[in-house]
């Protein structure tokens, strides 16, 4: 039933001693007392919990570490909501297997902007050390290492770490492992390891095989294949399927907490939209671009070509004019296009260059000023990052940029000249991941990413565990355009600031927002239409919460 | 480490350690330890072999290390300027952890006389037993042989300890003279230990067992499932077999229950009455 394994390295070493046991009697007495602390006493408790040094854990977090070892034998998806403390949970399960003496050999891929933030924090919280991977010896000289994603799959990193035998890896940011056809998700499906941890909030952000994907690492077949997965589980529309089967069969290894389930007290959150009013031009160009994109958007649906040219354009004119001129002019590159429309995109080009000033960015700076304090300001789109950063700095704002292509070092530093030196961080989406920014509290978002599982990415951010103060969020929304329905839909409808994204639900929840929103906005006649479509698809969505909730 | 290891303990215990290997306990307040450390203890204790390849080389003679330990309970704060570099002491710390093993290395071997004029020898061997799955629990057991008759005697320490065993042999002691044959002492103590692990309650590998079964013929189905697929080319079968392989070694080697026995210490002890089971 069991394979039986002897040690004889006390006999060797006898030998070497003249085969004479030799020795003061208190020093054996001492030595025995030792082996009795270092025993794992029994299968049931965490042994980790009475030697952490310097942190008590909450809860959530000891019951999450308790049931990844016990019930989940160690391979895991852990998908809390943001700031519940998902580091702390991987590293309580880390710890233990680490005293219990399973676990000596570790791989922890991480962010760049977080390699040293997660080695700091094993060390002074757990007194785990670990080390941050610095060149190619780093695989071989440590045994618990914490490394960057991007640099571990490339050469010559990845074969070094392919032929190595982890205990354990821990994944975080998995939802960068969604799609299996990536290097990153092949990386992790060749290493060889014993114990698997996947952290991420949002394991689901647009279809049901990013959770497939992200599974069948932990436990491949757990879904089925493919094709029975995509059968069984999966609507038209990347609806889910017999939710109830696929809940029970997802919990034999993720777990989720909820805040609201937790016992944690988190600081309020205070919600409001502020409304812009556009200038006459600002006004002019937005007609006109909506219109060319709604006369586009019927012609490709007729063709199946792809539209997500026109989601961004019409995404990135309700952001700013400056925004969509790069958007303008690929386009215009496109060999596809008839000479009408380069025509008319050319003009849209112009009118998008000679607005004189941007209403929204004159009330960013004004708002700024008011606050007095330190204030992160989202955005979508590089363009508006880097003409809000320009339009800050001429008023005598001190701001920061923060994006997903900077290195490591570069990340810490704009967080810290952001602490210490500038008031306003200017962050797109993918910066927005994975750095802890609690000494700020108050939001911006210039702009609203149609994707909802994105936002609580951006606000959660400042509201976690550690916040002190109330949290303050603006939402900015111009008037007569579509963004003032999508912050009126996110915002009044489905309440996605007052509560949390978990309700949207991970596994209920991926419908295709954005395509959604997009057939609302293009095929809708008028105002009334478009209104009355988005609370049909707000009830939906609350109606999917009701059920997931109820047992 | 459990619960055993209780905070005060952790004071006690260093103290005891610290005077058996003969460190000079300096003069300390109460729940602080300030210790001068032979250089052999050091080497030990200290994670610096560059340092001590150097000193050994050039001969030199540095001043001997001292540690100011500060434990729980304890009002001396770490960053006393008073004090240089008091160092806090908790269950698991890594100077915790490098006195432990220093215990269990100098504590591996031991000769004992009870204080009485007819003494038996006895060989002690304490075993650390293992049973492993995707979990791990460990049992420390204690076995005395008895070298007249090759009797054992298990559970002794708790007996062992309540006696007054010393170093030194007593002048007018008489103790039987018996050629030992330590691989044979070795053998006869795995031979029991092994009956011994034997007798035990081994649901838990029958669960393992099971679990493992029941995970290898997931994946069997899984693959047989992906590779019946009929658009697959030679590339990707020969990757899923591989994928498959892996997955397979992955389980064994995390679920497969194990049972693993290390000796981790053996005495020759003289005592004057049998152990006594406990």
């Amino acid at each position: 039933m069991y394979t039986y394994q002897q040690h004889n390295d006390l006999r060797t070493t006898l030998a070497t001693h003249g085969d004479m046991p030799m020795g003061k009697w208190s020093l054996f007495q001492l030595a025995y007392e030792a082996e009795r602390q270092s025993l794992s006493q029994t299968f049931d408790e965490l042994t980790c919990l009475s030697v952490l040094p310097a942190m008590v854990p909450y809860e959530h977090q000891v019951n999450t570490a308790r049931r990844v070892i016990q019930e989940l034998h160690g391979r895991a998806l852990l998908a809390d909501e943001v700031g519940l403390g998902k580091t702390i949970e991987a590293g309580l399960v880390l710890k233990e297997y680490v005293l219990r003496g399973l676990v000596k050999k570790t791989l922890i891929l991480v962010p760049a902007s977080l390699v040293l933030q997660w080695t700091r924090e094993l060390n002074e919280k757990f007194a785990i050390p670990a080390f941050a991977q610095r060149n190619a010896w780093s695989w071989t000289t440590y045994d618990i290492l914490v490394a960057s994603m991007d640099t571990t799959k490339r050469e010559p990193h990845r074969t070094e770490v392919l032929s190595q035998e982890y205990d354990m890896v821990i994944v975080d940011e998995a939802h960068k492992l969604k799609n299996s056809k990536t290097r990153n998700w092949q990386l992790i499906n060749q290493m060889r390891k014993k114990y698997l941890l996947l952290l991420t909030a949002t394991p689901v952000q647009n279809d049901m095989k990013e959770l497939y994907n992200l599974i069948n690492l932990l436990r491949p077949g757990q879904l089925g294949n493919q094709t029975v997965f995509a059968k069984n589980h999966v609507q038209k529309n990347r609806q889910p399927k017999n939710p109830e089967i696929l809940r029970s069969m997802v919990q034999e290894i993720m777990v989720r907490n909820q805040r609201k389930q937790s016992s944690i007290e988190f600081t309020t959150r205070n919600v409001e939209a502020i409304t812009i009013e556009l200038s006459q031009k600002e006004r002019a160009l937005y007609t006109e671009v909506t219109e060319f994109i709604r006369e586009a958007y019927q012609k490709r649906k007729e063709s199946h070509r792809s539209i997500l040219s026109l989601i961004t354009l019409q995404r990135e004119i309700c952001s700013s004019s400056y925004a969509s001129m790069c958007t303008l002019e690929t386009m215009m590159k496109d060999k596809r296009i008839t000479i009408e429309e380069q025509l008319r995109l050319q003009e849209l080009y112009h009118m998008a260059e000679s607005i004189p000033s941007y209403s929204k960015v004159e009330r960013v700076i004004e708002l700024v000023q008011q606050i007095q304090d330190k204030v992160i300001i989202f955005t979508e789109y590089r363009a508006t990052q880097d003409f809000l950063l320009y339009m800050l700095q001429q008023s005598g704002i001190k701001a920061v940029l923060f994006r997903g292509g900077y290195k490591r070092g570069k990340k810490d530093w704009m967080k810290d000249l952001f602490e210490h030196r500038a008031q306003v961080l200017i962050a797109t989406e993918a910066g927005g991941e994975g750095i802890n920014l609690q000494f700020c509290n108050q939001v911006i978002n210039f702009d609203l990413p149609w994707n909802p599982m994105r936002i609580e990415q951006r606000i959660g951010r400042v509201h976690r565990l550690g916040q002190t103060r109330p949290v303050y969020i603006r939402n900015f929304s111009t008037l007569g355009t579509i963004e003032e329905h999508i912050v009126s839909l996110l915002q009044d409808k489905i309440h996605m600031f007052e509560s949390v994204i978990g309700e949207l639900d991970v596994i209920l929840g991926p419908k295709s927002f954005e395509n959604d929103l997009m057939e609302t906005f293009m095929t809708s006649e008028g105002k009334d239409e478009i209104s009355a479509r988005l609370s049909a698809l707000s009830r939906r969505v609350r109606s999917l919460d009701i059920e997931r909730t109820s047992p | 480490m459990t619960e055993t290891v209780q905070h005060n303990n952790l004071y006690d215990f260093c103290y005891r350690y610290f005077k058996h290997v003969g460190a000079t306990i300096l003069p300390s307040v109460t729940s602080t330890i300030n210790v001068e450390l032979p250089r052999d203890v050091d080497k030990e204790l200290t994670d610096r072999p560059f340092y001590w390849m150097w000193i050994d080389a050039m001969n030199e003679m540095p001043p001997n290390t001292v540690l100011h330990l500060v434990f729980e309970g304890s009002d001396v704060q770490p960053k006393d300027p008073e004090n240089p570099k008091p160092e806090m002491i908790t269950p698991g710390c890594y100077r915790m952890q490098r006195i432990l093993q220093s215990a269990k290395t100098r504590g591996m071997f031991a000769a004992a006389y009870e204080q009485a004029q007819i003494l038996s020898p006895f060989a002690l061997f304490i075993a650390k037993i293992s049973f492993i799955s995707d979990l791990r629990q460990d049992f420390l057991e204690s076995y005395a042989i008895d070298l007249r008759d090759f009797q054992i005697y298990g559970n002794v320490m708790d007996d062992l300890f309540q006696r007054d065993l010393r170093d030194e042999r007593p002048t007018a002691a008489q103790v039987l003279p018996i050629a030992i044959n330590m691989d044979q002492l070795f053998h006869i103590v795995n031979q029991c230990i092994e009956l011994d692990v034997q007798a035990r309650d081994h649901s838990w590998a029958k669960e393992a067992r099971n679990r493992l079964n029941s995970e290898l013929k997931r994946l069997d189905v899984y693959y047989d499932s992906v590779l019946a697929t009929s658009n697959l080319d030679a590339e990707q079968i020969a990757s899923y077999a591989a994928e498959r392989e892996l997955r397979k070694a992955e389980i064994i080697w995390r679920t497969e229950p194990k049972v693993e026995v290390r000796l981790t210490q053996m005495a020759l002890i003289y005592l004057a009455q049998k152990p006594r089971d406990r």
